[in-house]
């Protein structure tokens, strides 16, 4: 169909519930997978298998945004011509990456940005509902974005973009960092329609609404240096 | 000399007296330890020169000489905080670029053909 290399990044922080099944459904739409496993204490990395998988290992944890920036590094040495970034938690269907890789095949987007709202958030809270509601004015006012969903870390970048975004944001706030560099640095993006299912498990691990203030924070003080 | 201008004093003088010997250890950047000390000792020189003090509050359009002493040592607080916040920030961007050389130099291949329970 295609003779390019599509790569998966996952972060992985203790997700010894989810990553098997989050692997053996993502297999089929890409042609590697890099799991960076973020100084997990569980047996998460016991539990990476697969032909297409390489595990990368943090010595510690670093945060979200740092395991995102590791496998980046690890793909481009590798030379992918296309990086998806996916959650480990099993809140993604794995078959809206051949959507979300479409735009940059045809060469209309530097990155293509999964977005729930346009799309579908299964079983999702109100109190979540409200926090990302306010997140998209966060980042309208902050980066002059007009997004319909800006905290879903289902992405893809082709080449240029992958070398042009450099996520120091070792935390959650890579996900505001990510748009602003695509602001900053002229990079094109569209959204396309995704389907996030929260389920218990999801939301119990990322769920907390403290989280945004945590953003915020880690955003404003960065800004001072 | 008051009681507070006794126990002030000798508080200053240990700490003069401590920054002395880590710049002798070389735990100290001469630029540091000459700040530092420069600070000190002005503090001692107003605690027993009080109106030298007042004049200087006056002179900036303070009333007292208090109050001057509290607004530089909260300048001085945020400064330092300031500080310490972006040498904590370079200790981790430091910190994580060697964890992800260590993670991106080290890759394992997981085929399902290394399975172990």
């Amino acid at each position: 169909m295609n003779s390019l290399r599509i790569f998966a990044v996952i972060a992985a922080f203790n997700e010894e519930k989810t990553i098997a099944a989050v692997l053996s459904d993502l297999e089929k739409y890409v042609d590697e997978i890099i799991v960076v496993d973020d100084g997990s204490s569980d047996k998460t990395s016991t539990l990476v298998k697969g032909a297409k998988v390489t595990l990368l290992r943090h010595l510690s944890n670093l945060g979200q945004g740092a395991a995102l920036q590791t496998g980046f590094e690890y793909a481009k040495k590798q030379r992918a011509n296309i990086v998806i970034t996916y959650d480990a938690d099993g809140q993604f269907k794995a078959s809206d990456i051949s959507k979300l890789v479409k735009p940059i095949l045809q060469k209309k987007a530097d990155i293509v940005l999964g977005s729930r709202f346009l799309g579908h958030a299964v079983n999702i809270s109100l109190t979540r509902l409200i926090t990302l509601k306010l997140g998209i004015i966060f980042t309208f006012i902050f980066s002059g974005l007009k997004l319909t969903d800006t905290y879903n870390g289902l992405r893809a970048f082709n080449n240029k973009a992958l070398h042009k975004i450099n996520i120091t944001q070792n935390r959650l706030a890579h996900a505001s960092e990510i748009l602003d560099q695509i602001k900053a640095k002229k990079l094109k993006y569209i959204e396309i329609p995704v389907t996030v299912i929260y389920t218990d498990y999801s939301k119990q691990k990322g769920e907390k609404n403290l989280n945004a203030l945590k953003v915020f924070v880690d955003l404003v003080t960065r800004k001072l240096y | 000399m008051s009681i507070s201008q006794l126990l002030l004093s000798t508080i200053i003088i240990f700490i003069i007296y401590k920054t002395a010997v880590s710049f002798r250890h070389g735990n100290l950047s001469r630029n540091f330890t000459s700040i530092w000390l420069l600070l000190w000792i002005s503090v001692l020189f107003f605690i027993f020169e009080q109106n030298t003090l007042i004049r200087a509050a006056h002179f900036l359009g303070i009333s007292r000489g208090v109050d001057l002493v509290i607004y530089l040592a909260v300048i001085l607080t945020f400064y330092l905080i300031y500080k310490i916040f972006f040498t904590l920030n370079q200790i981790n961007q430091k910190v994580t670029e060697i964890i992800r050389e260590m993670a991106v130099k080290n890759p394992k291949k997981v085929d399902t053909k290394h399975k172990k329970a």
